[in-house]
């Protein structure tokens, strides 16, 4: 997708199933996508799509059994992460690779005070002694907008929208590189995910950290991702820059997400929902997963597989019968 | 013609080891049949325990709520029987709202059943048709609740909220936890229900755009009080009170174009354990006078139908 | 014209057969090898038990005074005892009163600790407080102590056996239910119910109970077998059912004083109660999997 010596991380063909039983669940069929120093790509699509199963694929953190990797490739600055031993791989998370999960109600130890937490993290990865890590943990709360005071409080002590700020600054505490974001605002009122959006904003730019976000919140998209990938059943169905998928969105579920948006300019008497809902992860429709739902499917939907095909410079849509916007 | 619902300083309190939890305070408003009020706010503004109060699940501590110029607000027995006849709720979780050991079609059927106006044969048909009205497949309704998904699953909330054919629904978040094509899905259905049946409702979110489609009037709640009511699509062209002001402006856009530019508000929540009087957003207000804090705010009519409760909103407005 | 929203996913057509979850539990249960093996031996036990008079070679008092204190043989396959009595008979017949006592007493424990439990949880306030500290008080006097002291008073007999052994149970039973209840009052449902004008009492036992009553369903499994023992440590201490009435415990302790000369009068017995004791947890291992949400998918 673009120059070879720019690349940061680069997943090709990643598969993941999960079994339960007799079923397979089909929840990541192939997706492959590269991101550049800096970047903060958009992982969107709804409950069941597999966004998190690709962000745990990633940090290699999926729960063996029942999750199995199938196949495909994770190059960190040219290292393939799915190939690393386990050893190296404990290096790698947190030091190189952090992520935020979504509920910080159950991301934190009740029991522990979150300045043990932060430190924790500190001295698993620098030989930093007692003192120092403390001073550090203390900055690190401060750089997040906690009272370097609040440093011996229990979790249950803060509210929601501080307790996702101590895991931001827990994921932040080794300075990682890559940064896995999953749905960090979703659980949180809309004033206090300004707030939190603004600091990753912030964070971002000053550390130079490549971001991942995982959300189904279109808004939250647009106003934190520089390129955004579409998922649909375990597979990325549109894949562009934030203004190609905002502006010129191309995929039919895509044009489906925006119409079924309630808008705040226009006023429509009635929604436009796509229609039907996701098909069952371990019956997955042949051809094109998305076909018993679109409503421009042709014959050629029905079968075989369909590939991503660059409709202008680096966006990129999975599609036969493409409609394009406007 | 009177309002179908007339709320008339409403307060509910919970007392709570640390005290008195002001949950609602003073609220007072009038919805009339057919139309949506929408009241949003973030958490612990109060809005659902308001809904369950106006609804009788919680008794009210001070206030008068009226149902068709009836005053319902401490009814008992048999009078509170008929009451819940007449106004229903959908909840928000779609996992706990129904009894994961009753089938779907059983759930249904138990408000009908308690009403006493249906034969054994009746139940089934009537549960049939509630099913048909809200788009259940035939083939799903002897199906158990962790069968289904979220949408499905409020729809058969919707269905048993609907099955004694009441006046007025509290839509407690219906939603919030539905992915966003299945949101619409139940949001259009909702809205084809009302134009069906002439029902009022009452949607409580704290999605705005989902507030903006579905109400005809919007109040914004903060810690237990309205600070701001008005027609929907006046509160976000001309919103008037800072909350409002902050809320509306934290909503992440689509629009590439035009990056957000929230209000930032200091602090955070404080608490509605024994609150002090005053103003109650007061502490984070960018727009704070040391007179905010003193007297309660009052909900003054600054224009045709929008109030709002602020002391200095004509100086900020200006 | 609202339109129904079920358009075909493409997928097969979605699982229309009428299950009971009652059926699905019972299939989940025996799922495990453990659970399978601990199922198929109870109900062996069981069905022993019920077809006694049929399969015994012998009845459980005939003496046999030419053989007495035999040791295992074509005619007696367990032995006889020191009046000639058929061990194997013995232990058949006995097994009905061991089955009976285990079962009985748990059941009547768990009906008193659920009741107890139910109004605890969802009365509250004082109602709760005042059962919840008799139960504390209960729980405070240990088990087999409290077991004996009750058999002690009552005297022998076996409705004065399965109280005394009953009453062990109650306040554990309780202290789950209430916990449940305390869990599952949260749940919107149960406000669903009262919104929809069912009455108090159909909201506790059509919507709340059902749903809380599983791990007491895996306590009382589980506590068939202690009670089977401890209905023999009764017996073994001369409580409890007496003789001739070949209860389990009974025939451990009349074998206790042959352990040197004639072990198989006290092998036998213990051998048959620990495989019953066994086979019950192994079962009531599979319920608690079967019934646990988070194991079901």
């Amino acid at each position: 997708m673009s120059n070879e010596n720019d690349i940061f991380l680069s997943v090709r063909g990643l598969s993941v199933v999960y079994t339960s039983g007799k079923k397979i669940v089909h929840a990541v069929n192939g997706v492959s996508f590269e991101m550049k120093k800096g970047e903060t790509l958009g992982l969107v699509g709804e409950t069941g799509a597999g966004k998190t199963t690709i962000a745990k694929a990633i940090l290699r953190i999926l729960p063996h059994p029942p999750a199995k990797v199938l196949g495909g490739e994770v190059m960190l600055e040219g290292k393939d992460l799915m190939g690393v031993p386990e050893k190296e791989m404990l290096k790698i998370r947190g030091e190189k690779v952090a992520m935020i999960f979504q509920d910080p109600m159950t991301a934190l130890n009740p029991l522990m005070t979150i300045g043990d937490q932060i430190i924790e993290g500190l001295k698993l990865h620098n030989d930093y002694g007692e003192v120092e890590a403390a001073q550090k943990a203390k900055e690190l709360l401060e750089m997040v907008g906690i009272h370097a005071d609040r440093f011996k409080e229990y979790p249950f002590e803060f509210s929601g929208g501080m307790k996702q700020r101590v895991v931001i600054a827990m994921a932040l505490a080794c300075e990682p590189e890559l940064l896995l974001a999953d749905e960090p605002t979703t659980a949180l009122d809309v004033t206090i995910q300004a707030q939190v959006l603004d600091l990753i904003n912030k964070l971002k730019e000053k550390y130079g950290i490549s971001m991942i976000l995982i959300t189904h919140n279109l808004g939250v998209v647009a106003q934190t991702c520089d390129y955004v990938a579409v998922i649909y059943a375990g597979k990325i169905i549109e894949y562009g820059s934030k203004r190609d998928i905002f502006i010129n969105y191309a995929h039919p579920y895509t044009h489906g997400l925006f119409a079924s948006l309630p808008s705040f300019s226009i006023d429509a008497l009635r929604l436009k929902p796509i229609t039907g809902s996701m098909p069952d992860p371990t019956q997955l429709p042949p051809g094109c997963a998305f076909h018993p739902r679109c409503p421009f499917v042709i014959e050629e939907c029905r079968n075989g597989e369909i590939s991503l095909m660059e409709i202008s410079q680096g966006h990129f849509c999975r599609c036969c019968n493409i409609q394009p916007k406007g | 013609m009177p309002p179908l619902i007339e709320i008339k300083n409403l307060s509910k309190y919970f007392q709570v080891p640390a005290g008195m939890l002001h949950a609602v305070e003073n609220v007072s408003f009038t919805i009339e049949k057919g139309k949506t009020l929408g009241v949003v706010g973030e958490s612990g503004c109060g809005k659902s325990t308001l809904g369950r109060t106006m609804i009788r699940l919680q008794e009210a501590t001070a206030g008068h709520i009226l149902l068709d110029g009836e005053d319902i607000t401490h009814v008992s027995g048999k009078k509170l029987k008929e009451v819940r006849k007449k106004v229903q709720i959908v909840f928000q979780d779609p996992y706990s709202s129904l009894n994961p050991r009753l089938r779907i079609d059983d759930t249904i059927q138990e408000p009908l059943k308690n009403s006493g106006d249906y034969s054994r044969s009746q139940l089934k048909e009537k549960a049939s048709s509630l099913m048909d009205l809200v788009g259940i497949d035939t083939r799903l309704r002897q199906s158990y609740p962790h069968e289904l998904d979220g949408g499905r699953r409020q729809r058969v909330g919707i269905a048993r909220a609907l099955a004694v054919n009441p006046e007025f629904i509290v839509c407690d978040e219906p939603v919030s936890s539905l992915d966003v094509s299945i949101q619409a899905q139940v949001l259009n259905l909702l809205m084809d229900l009302q134009d069906q049946m002439g029902v009022t409702y009452m949607f409580v979110t704290h999605d705005l755009s989902v507030v903006r489609h579905i109400s005809n009037n919007i109040c914004v709640m903060y810690l237990g009080e309205v600070v701001e009511m008005s027609p929907s699509k006046e509160l976000f062209s001309n919103s008037l009170h800072p909350y409002t002001k902050a809320l509306l402006s934290a909503i992440p856009s689509i629009d590439i174009d035009q990056p957000m530019q929230p209000v930032q508000l200091k602090g955070e929540l404080t608490s509605p354990i024994n609150p002090k009087p005053g103003c109650r957003f007061f502490p984070r207000c960018p727009y704070a006078r040391g007179g905010c804090s003193e007297q309660p705010q009052q909900l003054e009519e600054v224009s045709p139908q929008h109030y709002v409760a602020c002391c200095r909103v004509h100086e900020i407005n200006s | 014209m609202i339109t129904t929203q079920s358009v075909s996913t493409g997928s097969k057509p979605l699982k229309v057969e009428k299950t009971s979850l009652f059926l699905e539990t019972l299939q989940r249960m025996v799922k495990g090898p453990g659970a399978k093996v601990g199922t198929a031996l109870f109900v062996l036990i069981v069905l022993a038990s019920i077809c006694a008079p049929l399969i015994a070679p012998y009845g459980p008092n005939d003496m046999d005074l030419e053989n007495m204190y035999a040791t295992p043989s074509a005619a007696h396959l367990l032995g006889t005892d020191g009046l000639g009595r058929d061990q194997l008979s013995r232990l058949l017949y006995g097994s009905r009163y061991s089955l009976s006592l285990g079962l009985s007493a748990s059941l009547f424990g768990a009906l008193a600790g659920v009741f107890l439990g139910s109004v605890a949880g969802y009365f509250g306030g004082k109602t709760e407080t005042l059962i919840m500290r008799l139960m504390d008080i209960w729980s405070s006097l240990p088990g087999m102590l409290l077991c004996i002291l009750i058999s002690a008073t009552l005297g022998a007999g076996f409705f004065n056996t399965v109280l005394a052994l009953s009453i062990g149970e109650v306040p554990v039973g309780v202290r789950l239910i209430r916990g449940q209840i305390l869990k599952e009052r949260a749940k919107e449902y149960l406000e669903a119910a009262e919104a929809i004008n069912c009455s108090k009492f159909s909201i506790m036992f059509r919507h709340l109970l059902p749903n809380v009553v599983q791990p007491v369903l895996v306590n009382v499994t589980m506590g068939i077998g202690m009670v089977i023992t401890m209905a023999a440590a009764l017996s073994y201490i001369g409580l409890g059912v007496q003789p001739p009435t070949p209860e389990w415990g009974a025939l451990l302790s009349a074998g206790r004083l042959h352990i040197l000369n004639y072990p198989h009068l006290i092998m036998f017995p213990g051998l048959v109660i620990a495989i019953t004791v066994l086979s019950i947890n192994l079962m009531g291992d599979g319920l608690r999997d079967a019934l646990d949400p988070k194991l079901r998918s």
